[in-house]
């Protein structure tokens, strides 16, 4: 019956914006899902991949795993992830190509793999992230297409970005960091009900059209060389127009009730532990709930690492990295990396102990973790620390180091020379780090055989 | 799909800047010939590539990466291979130098986006906001959670065309903006009813039920709120604000200082949308406290708001430091033995302390009702027939005051189309225009500077689109009522309407947007306190002191402005803007209050310019310490307009001297470093302008010795001492100011090409080059008064060049 009554309001809606003629063709397939969904067969069980950086590198001395294989030593600060052995992979030296001899846009580019380079003349320009390729695939099936998540609100500056998410025309797309705003975006009660609601947005959907039109007929009189611009501005508002339809399909859908308690006290970015756990909360949340399938994470960004007073570091973590072989400032940052795992294990944890159906909600979630560089005092971008955790109900498997540096004889000194010479030049220069993106990609239906610079799946953890 | 075909039409040629040839010829060249063609020339091409043939067209960015590759080799040491003659190390920095500079120029083009036959370079967030305020009355937060996206900055400059992109989000932002600031403008509901919040220490600061208790005895009215240094979130209150608007705020204090040290420092910070609402040194005795009064916005929603003392201090978390609930706080004489010592035994205070008593949020405050913006809008009140000919004429006008241009027929058409849509839905005539209204302030034509048109193209621009540009660059919004008029006269651009424009606007309190935004971004401000200097090392640091760093340095530039003083000025000075909080820092006495002030500087003081300010010797530090490579690198960007070139990839790092070694100063690790011939030849360019500053620390306190850790021994003494390339030495940073002062006409050019990057909001290419020597030679003639050197701008060619 509901059905019914929305989607002839769908037709009568599209006939008063300005009939069927001149209607821009949008794909309508994703905005119409949840109406169908009602009706169709159970679909298939949802695939979600999340996307954690943390900035600077690592103290690459404590991470370093020593033994290729299953039966090798967790370092130091993987540690804390020792419950977890069997949920991830860990990798050494991988490397993106295009990342070499690049300082901080190390993450601008860690989910595009894209050639920027900060130091010469070049202008600046990104491509798609990785993380924006699985939500063209899995947009359709959520309320939101992706969320992006970051230790500050914004984009942040070219070559020093604090988001890692970018749009097919390269754009940086801005990112979150209130837990309160975040969650009142996901579950927060549409203004008004639903009937103001949809007035609302109905009057946004003719407001953008009118906008388009207008913009549109200025393009038409343009080159194609004139128009980066304007195009960004068309797409950008087109966009939007996609979104609300999206939003307007699922206003029908009643949002989850969930506890807004934890989100909505006042958690500051001072007491660093309690910051981070409740951002992964909130993403454990979005994706129990179903709210989106694709987030992106910057636990830090370059510039910006949070100092962690409740263990005695009161450097943010950029200081950190310019350790300059200080012997203190590398275990603060051996500290300050224990400290980040810990959280992450506590994400895991919760991906864990929450169950999708009867399975954990890790068995259908893919969780990518590291950085874009790996010795952070003169800026090296081999060896990067990676791990990939979860995903085993899509067909990966894990409980290994995989050793591109060492593959055959992995026995580490872990001194500080061995350390720097590692993260220079890769030891193998097929180790790319998009292979592993790849393998991701495929796992998430993302029909390619390709990202970036990728040479093939990673065939060593699919099962 | 229409558009697609036909968009593919007409593609334009874009000119390509030649190279200019004369060092090509005398120093590449005859390097090329004797160190890289026998491999990489006609006969032989190692790893297939020749540099014989390169062409000198930096603009494509191919090209340009492999003279970037071939910069980088040279600069290694990679090449020349280990088995060649190796060349000298001053010939490879003369190499690498010319291709940094190719490549630099070359940048600064493509930031240009000069061959657009259409620009568009959207409004910063500072001038959106700005251009809201100008156009609807209503101020938008732009900063706050629900605001607008960070913009990014090219060099420090936070307007380029080409760098300020847009996103899905953007408009999302941008739709819901024009939502919140149309409501809060126009009276389409009933007018909002102003309440007051009244928090009371006694309601605040004890348990429910002591309350009436309190009152009964009279001690309600008594009980105080004590909050000592480093509070943090002790004393945090919700405040439910019901509509978005304009607030008055009441606050009732003491501020007690103690003996030779700070007053006491009230913030009150809205926790959720991170935004200090007030902050303010606050000196009154126990028994009569004041009251402030403040105006702020706020938009509806539940605040968490803390009430702060915003000074350094002992950490009362340590220790309970205050009454709990059940036992109020009533004065400096009332304190338990456990709880921190607040006075001495005279009763003096020992630490900054506020004692609060009753803040109260009145709001939201009108001016009027309806609000001026609706009255303007709807300009034909009450009375008026609301007719489509009135919604047209009513959206006309608006779109006209927010394109900064007449609108066009189908523009209004389209604008009309929203309109009758939503009468047609049942929304009342002023609800129908508000969706017109909205469609305007989303429209490309509102977000963007248009410059240029299809059907008329002309290199200079119209006199519409001068309005705006000089607008912007002077007041950062939209053009006022009289601009507009002469644009429409068409006399805007004739040399004596322009000259009297400029004189209006630079006398008007608006230029105080250029005074402050244009040294932020051309000095990179914005870095300062980036990097926040660690608490162990420099625990005097806090926000005041930061905030007083960047005003020195705007409010030094608006001085130099406002009594059109000369360029030199920025190089030395007897004199500088400080406030007490930045004055106790350097050590200069009989300095009061909060604001910025010119103070008379003695030889002694050491500072005198931009050179030897806090903000700038603080934006290149990392936070422990002073970066001398970094200082001489900002030096050379900012004052010499000449950046470096970029540092080869994988640097080895500088090692710390261990425990048994003598302390070594930066100065001299530095050095050692530079014994390296290669790494020598461009860092005997670069350091010796930041190692002139070795006496001032990261947060620019003045020094004599460095404070080492690592090592054994004293502490090492600090030699400022250098010389410049040239050969020219100095002694001391007042040295090498005088000798940047011989050089006066560099930094003047560098200074005009600033100006011309914020003002016409892209980077300059080689075609701007004569028009910029032509400006400066202009500026040499007058003095190099600065603000008879902004005029000249405005009235040059190149600023009406399209």
């Amino acid at each position: 019956m509901s059905n019914f009554l929305s989607q002839r309001w769908l037709l009568s809606r599209r006939h008063f914006l300005r009939g069927l003629g001149a209607t821009v063709a949008l794909p309508m397939l994703g905005a119409m899902t949840p109406l169908r969904g009602a009706t169709a067969a159970a679909a298939a069980k949802p695939r979600r991949s999340v996307f954690v950086y943390i900035p600077n590198g690592v103290n690459g001395m404590t991470w370093q795993v020593s033994k290729a294989g299953r039966d090798y030593q967790l370092s130091r600060a993987l540690a804390p992830l020792e419950k977890h052995r069997d949920a991830f992979t860990v990798f050494s030296g991988l490397h993106h190509p295009n990342g070499l001899g690049q300082a901080h846009v190390c993450a601008d580019t860690w989910l595009t793999g894209a050639k920027i380079d900060a130091q010469s003349a070049r202008q600046y320009h990104n491509t798609i992230s990785v993380d924006q390729l699985v939500a063209e695939v899995t947009s359709r099936h959520t309320r939101f297409a992706s969320l992006e998540l970051s230790i500050a609100s914004g984009t942040g500056q070219p070559n020093n970005s604090s988001t890692l998410a970018f749009s097919r025309d390269g754009v940086p797309l801005p990112a979150e960091d209130n837990p309160r705003n975040i969650f009142d975006r996901l579950f927060g009660e549409e203004q008004g009900g639903v009937a103001a609601q949809r007035i609302r947005l109905n009057k946004r959907r003719s407001v953008l059209d009118a906008v388009l039109d207008d913009a549109k007929s200025l393009r038409r009189d343009l080159g194609a060389d004139d128009q980066t611009k304007l195009d960004e501005y068309l797409h950008s508002v087109r966009d939007v127009e996609q979104r609300t339809e999206r939003l307007d399909a699922w206003l029908d859908v009643p949002k989850p009730k969930v506890d807004a308690g934890p989100f909505h006290r006042n958690v500051t970015k001072d007491q660093a532990g309690d910051y981070y756990r409740t951002m992964f909360d909130l993403i454990v949340l979005a994706l129990r709930t179903d709210m989106t399938r694709v987030v992106t994470y910057m636990n830090g960004s370059e510039g910006n690492g949070l100092a962690i007073p409740e263990i005695g570091i009161t450097q943010s973590r950029h200081q950190l990295s310019h350790h300059g072989g200080d012997k203190d400032v590398l275990e603060r940052l051996a500290k300050s990396d224990e400290f980040i795992m810990r959280q992450f294990s506590y994400f895991l944890d919760k991906l864990k102990t929450e169950l999708d159906g009867d399975d954990p909600l890790l068995d259908r979630t893919m969780v990518l973790f590291g950085s874009g560089m790996s010795y952070g005092h003169s800026h090296s971008n081999s060896n990067l620390p990676i791990l990939l955790a979860g995903g085993r109900g899509l067909g990966l498997k894990h409980g290994q180091h995989i050793d591109y540096n060492r593959p055959k004889d992995s026995n580490y000194k872990l001194d500080y020379d061995e350390w720097l010479s590692l993260c220079g030049r890769p030891k193998d220069e097929k180790a790319r780090l998009s292979n592993l993106m790849l393998t991701m990609l495929q796992k998430m239906e993302v029909n390619t055989n390709q990202f970036v610079d990728s040479i093939a799946p990673v065939s060593e953890i699919i099962g | 799909m229409l558009l697609l075909t036909l968009l593919l039409e007409c593609t334009s040629a874009r000119a390509q800047t030649p190279a200019p040839q004369a060092d090509f010829e005398r120093t590449v060249k005859p390097f090329f010939e004797q160190h890289c063609v026998t491999c990489h020339g006609e006969k032989k091409q190692k790893g297939d590539f020749r540099v014989d043939t390169l062409p000198q067209n930096f603009v494509n960015s191919a090209v340009a990466g492999h003279w970037t590759e071939v910069m980088d080799r040279i600069n290694d040491g990679e090449m020349p291979p280990k088995k060649q003659p190796r060349p000298r190390p001053d010939e490879v920095a003369q190499v690498a130098d010319w291709i940094a500079a190719q490549l630099s120029e070359a940048e600064s083009a493509r930031q240009s986006a000069i061959g657009e036959r259409v620009s568009f370079r959207r409004l910063s967030r500072e001038e959106y906001r700005n251009t809201i305020r100008d156009l609807l009355g209503v101020t938008f937060d732009t900063s706050d959670p629900a605001g607008l996206p960070e913009d990014p900055d090219w060099q420090g400059f936070e307007r380029i065309g080409t760098v300020l992109t847009l996103s899905a989000a953007h408009v999302e932002k941008y739709l819901a903006a024009a939502e919140t600031v149309l409501n809060e403008a126009l009276a389409l509901g009933p007018k909002p009813k102003p309440e007051i919040t009244r928090w009371s220490a006694s309601t605040q600061r004890t348990n429910g039920d002591l309350v009436p208790k309190l009152r009964t005895r009279g001690l309600a009215d008594k009980v105080r709120i004590d909050i000592v240094p480093n509070n943090g979130a002790l004393d945090a209150y919700d405040l439910h604000v019901p509509t978005t608007g304009e607030y008055v705020v009441r606050v009732k204090l003491s501020g007690l200082r103690p003996a030779g040290g700070r007053a006491p420092r009230l913030r009150i910070y809205a926790t959720d949308i991170g935004r200090t609402l007030f902050e303010r040194d606050i000196e009154a005795p126990e028994d009569q406290p004041v009251t402030l009064e403040f105006r702020t916005h706020l938009p509806a929603g539940t605040h968490l708001i803390r009430v702060v003392n915003a000074v350094p201090g002992p950490n009362p978390e340590e220790r309970a430091s205050r009454p709990l609930g059940s036992k109020p706080f009533f004065n400096m004489k009332s304190r338990q033995p456990w709880q921190i010592k607040l006075t001495d035994d005279d009763y003096k205070p020992l630490w900054p302390t506020l004692l609060l008593d009753s803040i109260e949020w009145e709001g939201p405050v009108q001016q009027s009702w309806p609000p001026p913006a609706h009255q303007q809008i709807f300009f034909a009140g009450e009375g008026a027939k609301k007719d489509p000919a009135y919604a047209r004429a009513i959206l006309s006008r608006f779109a006209t005051r927010a394109f900064r241009r007449p609108v066009r027929p189908d523009e209004a058409d389209r604008l009309m189309k929203l309109f009758e849509n939503s009468r047609k839905l049942g929304d009342d005539f002023e609800n129908s225009v508000k969706t017109g209204l909205l469609a305007v302030l989303c429209s490309d034509n509102f977000l963007y500077l248009v410059e240029g048109s299809t059907q008329a193209p002309s290199p200079r621009l119209t006199d519409w689109e001068l309005a705006s540009r000089l607008s912007y660059f002077l007041w950062s919004t939209a053009p006022d009522q009289r601009l507009m008029d002469q644009a429409q006269r068409g006399t805007l651009h004739q040399p004596d309407v322009l000259g009297a424009e400029v004189h209006r606007m630079m006398s008007d309190p608006k230029v105080q947007a250029f005074a402050t935004s244009f040294p932020r971004q051309w000095l990179q401000l914005r870095r300062v306190g980036m990097f926040e200097p660690d608490r162990k090392i420099y625990p005097d640091y806090d926000e005041y002191l930061e905030h007083s760093m960047v005003a020195e340095t705007t409010s030094y530039f608006g001085e130099v402005l406002d009594h059109n003083l000369s360029l030199r000025a920025f190089l030395a000075s007897d004199w500088t803007m400080l406030n007490e909080r930045l004055a106790g820092h350097y050590g200069i006495e009989g300095v009061k209050g909060e604001a910025m002030q010119r103070v008379a500087l003695r030889p002694e003081d050491h500072r005198g310019g931009l050179l030897t300010q806090a903000s700038i010797l603080g934006l290149t530090s990392d936070g422990t310490r002073h970066r001398p490579v970094h200082r001489g690198k900002w030096v050379l960007e900012s004052i010499y307009g000449n950046p470096p070139p970029p540092p080869p990839p994988n640097v080895t790092p500088i090692k710390p001297a261990a425990m048994n070694e003598p302390k070594t100063s930066l100065r001299a690790k530095i050095e050692a470093h530079r014994s390296d011939a290669s790494c020598a030849a461009c860092h005997r360019k670069i350091d010796p302008l930041g190692l002139a500053f070795e006496n001032y620390d990261a947060i620019g306190h003045w020094r004599l010795e460095e404070a080492v850790r690592d090592g054994s021994g004293a502490n090492p003494k600090l030699d400022p001492s250098g010389e410049l390339v040239d050969g020219r030495k100095f002694a001391s940073a007042d040295e090498l100011k005088k000798l940047m002062e011989d050089d006066i006409d560099k930094f003047n050019l560098a200074f005009v090409k600033k100006l011309a990057t914020y003002g016409l909001r892209r980077g300059m290419t080689f075609d701007d080059r004569k028009p910029l020597a032509s400006i400066a030679d202009q500026a040499k003639a007058h003095e190099y008064a600065m603000k008879t050197i902004v005029e000249d701008f405005v009235l040059s060619e190149l600023f009406q060049k399209r």
